[in-house]
């Protein structure tokens, strides 16, 4: 509850600040553009699912993108520890 | 010729005359008989007949001689007779029996081993008289007849505790005729431990038996001589205060026996009083211990109800009170989760709200948020997506030269070639894993080798 209510604040709070803002939408063409490119890009997606078993591919992706960006998942999680006091991790 | 026979007749009178006299002298041959009597009457005794005969004092008289001796004795069915007699191997053998009342006696039945008779004796030790001095006569009428005494004396012993017994014997006079006989003699009754008397013969044919009488004459002038003394000798001081330890003993033992036998009277009593008191007892409350069993039984089964029945309510009480402590703590569980914790779906929702929002207010500045999500979300779709190649449709002037074609090599590759998809995933994964390793390699020599 105490949670939901600081969201909704917030939410509250960005709605109040950008209530003013107006901006007209995207033109008809250029959304089904777009939906176009999203297709071509799920039957790319068929193609890949062919050659890879994309069951592994989504099991290996967090650990893969956890390497890669293992400086900033290590200062990420030392941020974190610092915060708790009776680690004292300085 | 008639001198010859007078004087043959006169010879033959003197040598019948001089025969009692002869037997009613005792001679030291007397003394060695006795002893082969108390060796036949342990075990083995040898023959004995040949020296019987040889110092035998027959005194053969007529009917009038053998005397009718009148009892004393109070209960003639105390005396013990024996019939001693030999077997084929000159061995003695005894077979006996008690005295009528009256005196008689009769043994009928010849033995299988019988060879030839020894003697009858009359064992009359519970008879006797008190100790002093006596004139023991005794009569035996036979009831057959035809048998020829050989000597009569009377036989006694003394045992003593621990050692051997005194043995002796006193004889007596004996007249006899045609199988009846008496005989007499004086005698010093001591302390005798058994007495008897002794009729010797050879020929007592079965059957065999008659009327055997016992007298005892106490003498008046107990200071006379007497023909001998029973073993153990005259009664004295010495054998009164034996006499009276052994009494005293017998009485005391008697005692004891009596007491022994007293006890376990009453304890016999006792225990078939307590046997009754039992019986009386169950008999008297059988019907109230009947009751009382129904009683208690009643008893149990209402308290057993009732024991099951608090049971089963505290089992209720304790599970309702279980249950409310559950409902209170999971009441205060959920409370906290939801006083911290968003519902499941309440982000969804949260971002749904937003994200609508925003693309309401920010127009076509969404577009590259939503084609950014569109692909995120054709990337982590957990749908299969199949490939189709599309060739699209061609008009010209409005006239349609052809239509759209589209291909599913997905499903053509399932149908005709599954055999190579599997390897070839099965390749793929392993390449992926080098490519893993190889990038957890560099990035380890990026990191730990800076």
């Amino acid at each position: 509850m105490i949670v939901e209510s600081v969201m909704n604040l917030f939410s509250s709070a960005i709605m109040l600040i950008f209530a003013w803002i107006n901006i007209p939408d995207a033109p008809a063409e250029l959304s089904q553009a777009v939906d176009q490119l999203i297709v071509y890009m799920k039957s790319g997606m068929g193609f890949l699912y062919i050659i890879f078993d994309m069951n592994f591919v989504k099991t290996m992706l967090p650990f893969v993108l956890i390497v890669a960006n293992f400086e900033e998942v290590y200062k990420l999680v030392m941020f974190v520890l610092r915060k708790i006091p009776f680690l004292g991790i300085e | 010729m008639k001198k010859f026979t007078a004087i043959f007749l006169i010879c033959q009178i003197v040598f019948l005359l001089a025969f009692p006299a002869l037997a009613s002298v005792a001679t030291p041959a007397d003394a060695d008989i006795l002893d082969e009597f108390e060796a036949a009457s342990s075990s083995d005794a040898q023959m004995m007949y040949d020296s019987l005969m040889q110092y035998s004092n027959i005194s053969l008289m007529s009917a009038g001689e053998v005397e009718d001796v009148e009892t004393t004795i109070a209960n003639l069915s105390k005396i013990l007779v024996v019939y001693r007699y030999y077997d084929k191997n000159r061995k003695l053998h005894d077979i006996q029996g008690n005295l009528s009342s009256k005196g008689y006696f009769s043994f009928n039945t010849v033995p299988d081993d019988f060879a030839q008779s020894h003697s009858l004796i009359f064992w009359f030790t519970e008879t006797r008289p008190p100790s002093g001095k006596y004139t023991v006569k005794f009569s035996f009428a036979s009831n057959i007849g035809g048998s020829t005494y050989t000597k009569a004396y009377l036989w006694s012993s003394k045992a003593y505790t621990n050692a051997t017994q005194l043995t002796g014997s006193v004889p007596m006079s004996l007249s006899q005729y045609s199988g009846d006989a008496s005989g007499s003699c004086t005698i010093d009754i001591g302390s005798a431990s058994s007495m008897c008397i002794n009729l010797l013969s050879a020929d007592m044919d079965f059957p065999y038996g008659g009327y055997f009488s016992l007298r005892f004459e106490r003498l008046k002038d107990q200071s006379v001589e007497v023909d001998g003394v029973t073993s153990g000798g005259s009664y004295s001081s010495d054998n009164a205060a034996v006499d009276t330890a052994q009494s005293s003993a017998q009485i005391a033992q008697n005692t004891s026996d009596m007491n022994d036998t007293l006890k376990e009277i009453v304890q016999t009593i006792s225990n078939q009083l307590a046997a009754l008191w039992d019986q009386m007892f169950n008999l008297m409350h059988l019907p109230q211990l009947a009751n009382d069993d129904k009683n208690t039984d009643r008893i149990v089964n209402s308290q057993n109800q009732s024991t099951n029945q608090i049971i089963e309510n505290q089992n209720e009480n304790t599970q309702e009170v279980t249950g409310a402590i559950e409902e209170h703590g999971n009441f205060i569980i959920e409370g906290l989760k939801s006083l911290f914790i968003p519902s499941d779906d309440f982000f969804k929702s949260y971002f749904d709200d937003l994200y609508n929002w925003f693309s309401t207010k920010f127009g076509f500045l969404t577009i590259p948020l939503d084609i950014f999500i569109q692909i995120v979300g054709v990337f982590t779709s957990s749908d299969r997506v199949d490939f189709v190649l599309v060739l699209p449709g061609f008009s010209i002037m409005d006239e349609q030269v052809w239509a759209d074609q589209m291909f599913n090599l997905t499903e053509f590759l399932d149908e005709n070639f599954a055999f190579i998809l599997s390897p070839i995933h099965w390749a793929t994964n392993i390449a992926l894993t080098m490519a893993f390793v190889d990038l957890c390699r560099k990035k380890y020599d990026e990191v730990m080798r800076n």
